[in-house]
């Protein structure tokens, strides 16, 4: 195929999906500039491979989304030490409990401090609504692994906001 | 319970993404990224290092094609009459022989608009503050400075890839700390020299091959001048180059663009190695002398930095 056919499919794909994937992206850095920091890296892998990849090329750009993220977080964490004596250190994902937090921010503050395969699965099986076969083959693992890892990830982000609010008041003021 | 709590998970990740769409400049930028991370020097080194990005567009650039005569321009001034060629001829021999002659390649580089950041094989580059950068390179060996506004060293980086491993050792002088990393040898990379200076950081070597590159892309002699009380040869170099990707920052295409390039080169007028290489642009510019050291023993120590006492290792 050539070039301006590639850039036109891709122009097509990205129409439908692109808003779709770009919040996936935001979900797993945490945050709008990262989030388009790092899919703007997926897309350019995407380029890259451009002709090698057969069909739709969502499930790539998906996977590559995670692997990216997972790679990021892995990095950061090595890191993350290091950087405040240089005076570059990161914005802590720790929640500012002088402002005011509602517990939907608390929870996406404590879906950041999960490590990386947690949030990955929290992600892909309550954000994408993926199963659990679906989102294994994504993240190349069990559906076991799976299973456990959004398990325990949402177990942690309880106790997380928990720790920051009243989650037990706050569901039931939600319910009410 | 449970599904209470699942149920606002969701909700809560809705509501943090509601209204967010893809820039339509994103693809964009990535067509761009990819094209320059073609041409780039990701790395100074292996592991950590020291690197700087321009403010400006001084970024990245394709290699361009050569452009600007190199014609036997007459150099009017004292000290006879010397080609353009000729000097070109006998800057490039120099260049060549003192590489044979495995020295301690020395440069002094001062930035203005340039910023400079510590690239860490595990996270994203950190802002050094400073101005001044003083490389020593010798074979696998090199200790890059960054120096403070003030004068004082503010980072030293010290690399050494003699053991097929990348040792990175790292003082920061205005945390009072220091830290050693062992890394894996990065796939070697050819920089991209072209006939502008697109990327500040090279080593000692690199700039030999860059200062080799832009006599070849177009330079004139301009006559001589005492440089740090050395006599030199002024060349002046200007290139024009093609930019894959000038005016793109809008969102659009690329639109290749012939772009200009200008610098001054000061040669030794005795052994024609490069003594000063200066450039600037609108919003940047940058000096850089050159040294070519003795391997004695005083020498030798620069390439390595000395932990100072009282450092804390962290």
């Amino acid at each position: 195929m050539r070039d301006a056919e590639d850039g036109d499919d891709l122009e097509h794909f990205l129409a439908e999906r692109g808003s779709h994937l770009m919040r996936t992206a935001v979900l797993l850095a945490g945050g709008r500039q990262d989030g388009e920091d790092l899919m703007q890296a997926a897309l350019e892998r995407l380029l890259r491979q451009g002709r090698r990849i057969q069909g739709n090329p969502e499930g790539y750009l998906r996977r590559t989304l995670y692997n990216l993220a997972a790679d990021r977080w892995r990095r950061q964490e090595r890191w993350r030490r290091k950087l405040p004596v240089l005076g570059g250190g990161q914005q802590s994902a720790e929640p500012d409990l002088t402002a005011a937090v509602d517990l939907r921010d608390a929870l996406i503050r404590a879906l950041c401090l999960l490590p990386p395969q947690q949030r990955a699965a929290v992600v892909l099986r309550h954000w994408e609504q993926l199963s659990e076969a679906e989102a294994a083959d994504v993240l190349g693992c069990s559906e076991g692994t799976v299973k456990a890892a959004t398990s325990r990830g949402l177990r942690r982000m309880r106790e997380l906001a928990a720790g920051w609010l009243d989650i037990d008041a706050e569901l039931t003021e939600n319910r009410t | 319970m449970n599904q209470d709590f699942d149920e606002l998970v969701r909700d809560s990740m809705t509501r943090f993404t509601d209204g967010i769409d893809m820039p339509p400049a994103l693809v964009t930028s990535a067509r761009r990224q990819r094209h320059l991370r073609r041409t780039r020097i990701a790395w100074l080194a292996s592991g950590a290092a020291v690197t700087a990005a321009a403010a400006v567009t001084i970024g990245t650039i394709a290699t361009g094609t050569a452009a600007g005569p190199v014609g036997p321009h007459r150099n009017g001034d004292h000290g006879g009459v010397q080609t353009t060629a000729m000097v070109i001829t006998h800057v490039e021999r120099a260049l060549a022989a003192a590489a044979t002659g495995r020295p301690i390649t020395y440069t002094s580089q001062v930035n203005h608009g340039i910023k400079l950041f510590l690239v860490t094989p595990h996270g994203r580059p950190v802002r050094v503050h400073g101005s001044v950068m003083k490389t020593w390179s010798r074979g696998p060996l090199q200790r890059v400075v960054i120096t403070a506004p003030g004068g004082k060293p503010a980072l030293s980086t010290t690399t050494d890839n003699s053991s097929g491993k990348s040792v990175q050792t790292i003082v920061s002088f205005q945390q009072r700390v220091w830290w050693r990393g062992t890394y894996d040898l990065p796939p070697r990379t050819k920089p991209s020299i072209g006939c502008a200076v697109g990327n500040v950081n090279l080593t000692p070597s690199q700039w030999a091959k860059q200062v080799r590159k832009l006599l070849s892309c177009g330079a004139a002699v301009v006559g001589r001048q005492r440089v740090d009380g050395v006599e030199t040869i002024r060349l002046k170099l200007s290139s024009s180059y093609r930019h894959a990707c000038a005016g793109a920052s809008g969102g659009g295409r690329c639109h290749p663009q012939s772009v200009g390039w200008s610098g001054i080169l000061w040669a030794n007028a005795k052994t024609y190695l490069p003594v000063r290489l200066k450039s600037h642009g609108r919003k940047f510019s940058f000096q850089i002398d050159f040294r070519w050291l003795a391997p004695t023993s005083a020498n030798l120590a620069e390439l390595h930095q000395r932990i100072p006492a009282g450092f804390k290792h962290v």
